[in-house]
């Protein structure tokens, strides 16, 4: 719901100080149609969540320009929500749609592809971003120190006084005026300098300047990787270009691997049940069922909750559902997603979970629909003995390729896969995504080199992941930190992590016993 | 390259397949962490939490405490939770809808518990914050406080702070403000 202001006329060459006023997106989309032939934009001006999920399956990428944390995950769960996992739990290549992120703060900025399925979605990475700054409301009550101290507290605590009941609208003037004056006088009270009507829509807004360098980099890394995805050209980013103009310049591009156990983009466990069965006996079943062992289980479906542990009053309001069958209660479709959070472990040792599931009912006939992604192929249709017995074939031949990788053959090495299936009968699931081959030679597919690494690093980065240590607050900044990310700190993280993974692999008795006092003080900080 | 023009029409019969219904929209991971959160929840006997949207709104609920020691014994206090959709990034917004006269909760229901601003941390959940909000109760505390009225009584004078709860408590006037009876 962006339209034009001055202050953006700096940077956003395709507005005119007439078009202040109009709505970006209707500008952009006129500027970029009168410069360039054969090419068609329309212009949407809304919020993106007003638009149903049709209007997005219909694209085939999606590039994003977005300015906080929740509208990138909006969409994320939206492009992730369109990926589908076949039987061997590898995502289906017709239902992946790309995506391209893009976003600046000042003079840092960062560029990243999202593919559903193979690289980390937003969410894998969301743990990534430093908590946000925020003040203590008693500091803004009684002792406030800065300029932002004085800003929030007329926008937090002044507002509601006197306006209490009417929300504050920010892109109100009026409302914005007030507050100001208020942060004034409060201000002055106190005795600190510094309130000003700009600083005051930073603090507000979330709002830190923008400059025209930063925007150029980054957007003309997310139109380069739009190109390439888009026609196959060149290998593409993989998948994250940081970039920090502040101090020299430096741009650094990570490959951060995807987390199997992803609530929006993994594959979940696989689950195939009779239509007759009821919730209670699901539930049951997963005590049992090898990859899960839950007890204590609560169950949620699009957004219902089918059955609550606790608390006590859920319970009761969800205890009759126990007794009706699942297919019923899921709104009798065939397949679908369901999440279930329980304890697993015993004894001493259980922890909470929370699982993603994909449900797949049997059909009349007692065979499970697992595999649609078999029938979509060209003309063919296939019967279920004839699915199995490729699935067979497929299993053999994937099982090549693995041996080889893992036995680890060094990257220089040209690796020839074995002959991929080229039976016409089958799916498409060994032509893996070739996303980022570089011209037709056989290299080693670098998909695979990103499961290596994967499994490397899964067991060690899953434990320095859950000692990061606490962000330090920006000291020269006094305003909220904006929603934008902020990259020095993921710079720092990921540096920090490097370390603590790269100090387990050295194993020396002296740098185990200075690790675990690193790893202590660092515990200590993080609580 | 990815097969473009395939991934439409695939989209298409997803479309259609699915009882010729639009994609529901699933749910975000904001509210699966929260129906984790709220699936574990083991409150004391002092804290009860119900949900004035149904048993499918968790992003909205409320929590009543009774505290059973303390100044506030036998006072009923009710709070207002809204978690947003970026949970547990972002943390809940609380307030309380119980006017009472406490250096830490001011006449507006802003409460000020550091683990609801500053120190939030993704890996805290609506347990500790129920937790945090019962400690308020149990031992409210005169420095950095919201009502300096308050904490100004109780640090000076305790028991005038004890018979100003009382009467506020039970419905009356502490200085110029009224405070509705919740004992």
């Amino acid at each position: 719901m962006d339209r034009i202001e001055v202050t953006n006329l700096n940077r956003q060459f395709l507005f005119r100080l007439e078009d202040v006023g109009k709505p970006k997106a209707e500008i952009a989309a006129k500027r970029v149609m009168e410069r360039v032939g054969d090419v068609n934009i329309s212009p949407h001006f809304c919020r993106i969540e007003d638009k149903p999920l049709d209007f997005y399956s219909d694209f085939s990428i999606i590039v994003l320009g977005l300015d906080s944390i929740e509208a990138r995950s909006y969409i994320n769960a939206v492009a992730c929500g369109f990926l589908e996992y076949n039987s061997d739990d590898e995502p289906v290549e017709e239902t992946v749609k790309p995506l391209v992120d893009g976003g600046t703060e000042g003079f840092k900025g960062h560029a990243r592809i999202i593919i559903p399925g193979t690289t980390p979605c937003f969410e894998c990475t969301i743990w990534l971003f430093p908590p946000q700054v925020k003040f203590p409301l008693c500091t803004l009550a009684e002792t406030p120190r800065t300029a932002a101290h004085c800003i929030e507290y007329a926008h937090l605590i002044k507002w509601d006084e006197v306006h209490s009941g009417k929300s504050f609208d920010p892109d109100n003037p009026e409302h914005m005026q007030w507050v100001y004056s208020e942060a004034v006088k409060r201000a002055e009270l106190f005795g600190i300098p510094g309130v000003t009507y700009s600083l005051t829509q930073g603090v507000v807004k979330n709002i830190i300047p923008a400059i025209a360098s930063t925007n150029a980099i980054v957007s003309a890394a997310c139109a380069l990787e739009t190109l390439k995805i888009v026609s196959g050209c060149s290998k593409t980013l993989s998948n994250y270009l940081t970039y920090n103009g502040v101090e020299g310049l430096h741009t650094k591009v990570t490959e951060f691997v995807k987390d199997q156990d992803c609530l929006v983009c993994g594959p979940g466990v696989l689950i195939e049940l009779e239509r007759s069965i009821t919730l209670k006996k699901f539930i049951d079943h997963l005590e049992g069922h090898p990859r899960l062992l839950l007890t204590r289980v609560s169950v949620t479906h699009r957004g219902k909750n089918l059955y609550m542990q606790a608390p006590p009053v859920l319970e009761e309001m969800t205890r009759s559902n126990l007794d009706l069958p699942l297919f019923e209660l899921m709104g009798e479709v065939s397949k679908d997603i369901i999440h279930v959070n329980g304890m697993s472990g015993k004894g001493d040792k259980t922890q909470s979970c929370l699982r993603k599931l994909r449900v797949v009912f049997k059909g009349i006939d007692g065979v499970a629909d697992i595999d649609m992604a078999g029938a979509y192929t060209a003309a063919s249709i296939i019967t279920h003995a004839q699915s199995k017995a490729v699935k067979q074939a497929r299993i053999r031949t994937s099982s090549l390729l693995c041996y080889n990788y893992y036995n680890r053959v060094p990257s220089n090495t040209d690796l020839t896969p074995a002959k991929p299936n080229t039976d016409t009968n089958s799916g498409t699931v060994t032509q893996k995504p070739r996303i980022w081959e570089l011209q037709a030679q056989p290299k080693q597919n670098p998909m695979l080199m990103l499961t290596d690494y994967t499994r490397e690093m899964s067991s060690r980065s899953r434990q320095a992941s859950r000692k990061l240590p606490k962000a330090v607050p920006n000291e020269e900044s006094l305003q909220e930190e904006s929603n934008a990310t902020n990259l020095t700190s993921i710079g720092a993280i990921y540096r920090r992590q490097s370390k603590k993974i790269r100090s387990h692999i050295e194993s020396s008795t002296e740098r185990k016993a200075h690790t675990t006092e690193e790893e202590r003080r660092e515990k200590s900080e993080v609580l | 390259m990815i097969k473009l023009f395939k991934v439409k029409e695939k989209q298409r019969e997803l479309a259609e397949n699915a009882n010729g219904k639009p994609p529901v929209k699933k749910q975000s991971a904001g509210e699966l962490r929260l129906h984790k959160d709220i699936s574990e929840l083991n409150l004391p006997k002092t804290c009860s939490i119900s949900f004035p949207n149904g048993k499918d709104d968790l992003m909205n609920f409320e929590v009543t405490i009774r505290p059973d020691e303390g100044y506030y014994l036998n006072g009923t206090f009710v709070f207002s939770f809204q978690i947003s959709p970026i949970y547990p990034h972002e943390a809940p917004k609380v307030k309380c809808k119980t006017k009472v006269y406490h250096p830490n909760i001011d006449l507006e229901g802003n409460v000020c518990l550091n683990i609801l601003r500053e120190d939030w941390k993704p890996v805290l959940n609506i347990n500790t914050i129920i937790y945090g909000l019962y400690h308020l109760f149990t031992e409210p505390n005169h420095d950095d406080p919201l009502n300096h009225d308050a904490a100004a009584v109780l640090r000076d004078n305790p028991r005038l702070f004890e018979s100003n709860v009382r009467r506020a408590m039970t419905g009356g006037h502490v200085g110029q403000t009224f405070f509705p009876r919740c004992i």
